[in-house]
């Protein structure tokens, strides 16, 4: 197990002490809706990982590696913004399809500007929810000044992995 | 040489280049198939391809589906499903369409025309018979499971009702599954046709690497989310908003949408009661944008796991101020943005 992988664990005994201390019912809750969230998530995740398995073997490493390479610079983050924002499905699709890209050779901040963009651009969320519930004129709004979004946040993931020891972040 | 339209269209109907004249795409198994494949290939893909569209089509146009968009939700699969299976038989999800260039062609397309016929009405027949077994678990657990649409499921907070029932309804944890099935049959499938046997070992290979770096931090995460998610209630993300205004109420907007839990079932109509209340505009985008960038629920449930503990805390180091960003940007724009 990775020294990561502790960490999250000794930040789930943390949480185990405060629910604790919340009382059992909280504790018990908890626990129950840790049970929910699995017996929800393993089938999806038995489909999801053998497909990201399947498409890092799809993708040709200098594909990755020419579109969204660690020196494909501001291009590279313009393409993920837009390959983000119309990018469709869940967590599960997006997901896997930016862990082949990483794995074949894209660039770790680009693959930060990537989900980004999926997450705060979201094409398919904004026309299948945001229009609908909240009206277009507010989704007009949002989408207007989450624009810049994705790459800010890729291009500050380029200056935080900078001042990084290199393989801090690795795939 | 000049190519008059006819040529054209000859081209088209033959399928090949040249003048040779085609089997019009036309169905066949064997030396008659593209891809030169068997009985077996031509049978299975069949049975398992129109099996699914069907459950796409039957989910996308059936009442609790948002309305308008079953085009889109048909359309995309039957790409795929067509980009997989023209390399096997040609493509046959529907008999009447493989008749009609059996017919064109003759000869042996109409000795294997039955495999075209048996193999989409099975698996239509199958798509028929899973399809409202789908919508039954969907209404008997209602709002709850993961949905599909950029979210985690909302199981500890009970979502509100939406203020206004639009057309949108949630998409349901079937669909989701639908979607990551094809995309790991597609990819499967691809992955077969370009590297054979070898590249679909290879797959299960990387994937089961995956696993093992997956599972060990997906239960911690889980139970993390889960007493976060018991801790913030939505009585008191609405009581942080309120109506604060100026740099304020665009930092305690932006922490309120990152605890926010739950998908856009859950987080939208939070938005529209804010709005409500009195929240502005600024607060309002703030609060969406945090909520989908930096969701402390979705990363600690899917980005963690799945692309590991340091690409997620360089993500979310990276994009933390970036709400508050998009919040004074709102203020500024010349747009309504009213909230209906």
């Amino acid at each position: 197990m990775s020294a990561s992988a502790l960490l999250v664990w000794a930040a789930a005994l943390a949480a185990l002490a405060v629910a604790a201390r919340r009382g059992r019912p909280a504790l018990f809750s908890a626990a129950a809706q840790t049970g929910t969230s699995l017996r929800t998530i393993l089938p999806t995740l038995a489909l999801a990982l053998p497909a990201a398995g399947f498409l890092t073997v799809l993708v040709p490493d200098r594909f990755a590696a020419a579109l969204f390479g660690e020196e494909t610079g501001l291009a590279g983050h313009l393409l993920a913004t837009l390959v983000g924002a119309i990018l469709p499905g869940g967590p599960f699709v997006s997901f896997p399809v930016v862990l082949a890209l990483w794995q074949s050779g894209a660039g770790t901040a680009q693959m930060v500007t990537l989900i980004s963009a999926w997450s705060v651009l979201a094409a398919h969320r904004l026309v299948v929810w945001e229009g609908p519930l909240l009206g277009w004129r507010f989704a007009a709004l949002r989408l207007a000044a989450s624009l810049p979004l994705p790459l800010l946040s890729g291009l500050a993931a380029e200056a935080i992995l900078a001042a990084l020891p290199p393989g801090t972040v690795g795939r | 040489m000049r190519s008059p339209p006819q040529h054209c269209l000859f081209l088209i109907a033959s399928g090949k280049p040249g003048f040779a004249a085609g089997g019009f795409a036309a169905n066949g198994f064997g030396d008659l198939s593209p891809g030169k494949s068997g009985l077996l290939a031509g049978l299975l893909t069949g049975l398992v391809l129109t099996a699914i569209f069907l459950v796409v089509i039957l989910g996308s146009t059936s009442s609790r589906a948002p309305v308008g968009f079953a085009p889109i939700a048909i359309g995309l699969p039957l790409t795929m499903i067509h980009l997989v299976f023209i390399p096997l038989p040609n493509t046959s999800v529907n008999p009447a369409r493989s008749t009609g260039p059996a017919l064109f062609a003759g000869g042996e397309y109409i000795a294997q025309l039955w495999l075209f016929w048996t193999a989409p009405i099975a698996g239509a027949a199958i798509g028929g018979l899973l399809a409202p077994l789908a919508r039954r678990r969907q209404r008997t657990r209602a709002d709850g499971g993961v949905s599909g649409a950029g979210g985690v499921g909302h199981h500890a907070v009970r979502p509100m009702p939406p203020p206004h029932p639009g057309p949108a309804r949630p998409p349901s944890r079937q669909t989701s599954l639908v979607f990551v099935g094809l995309l790991c049959l597609g990819s499967a499938a691809a992955c077969f046709l370009t590297r054979g046997p070898a590249g679909l070992i290879e797959g299960l290979a990387t994937a089961g690497n995956l696993t093992l770096t997956v599972l060990p931090v997906m239960v911690p995460a889980l139970f993390l989310a889960a007493v976060i998610q018991g801790g913030v209630g939505r009585e008191r993300i609405g009581r942080l908003l309120g109506a604060e205004s100026g740099l304020r109420g665009l930092l305690l907007a932006s922490a309120a949408g990152m605890a926010t839990p739950g998908g856009p079932m859950a987080a939208f109509p939070l938005v529209a009661a804010l709005a409500a209340a009195g929240a502005d505009r600024g607060a309002l985008v703030a609060y969406v944008s945090a909520w989908a960038l930096n969701g402390v629920s979705r990363i600690l449930i899917f980005e963690l796991p799945l692309l590991g503990p340091e690409f997620a805390l360089l993500r979310f180091a990276a994009s933390l101020p970036l709400p508050v960003l998009a919040g004074a940007l709102a203020r500024r724009l010349p747009l309504e943005g009213r909230v209906r």
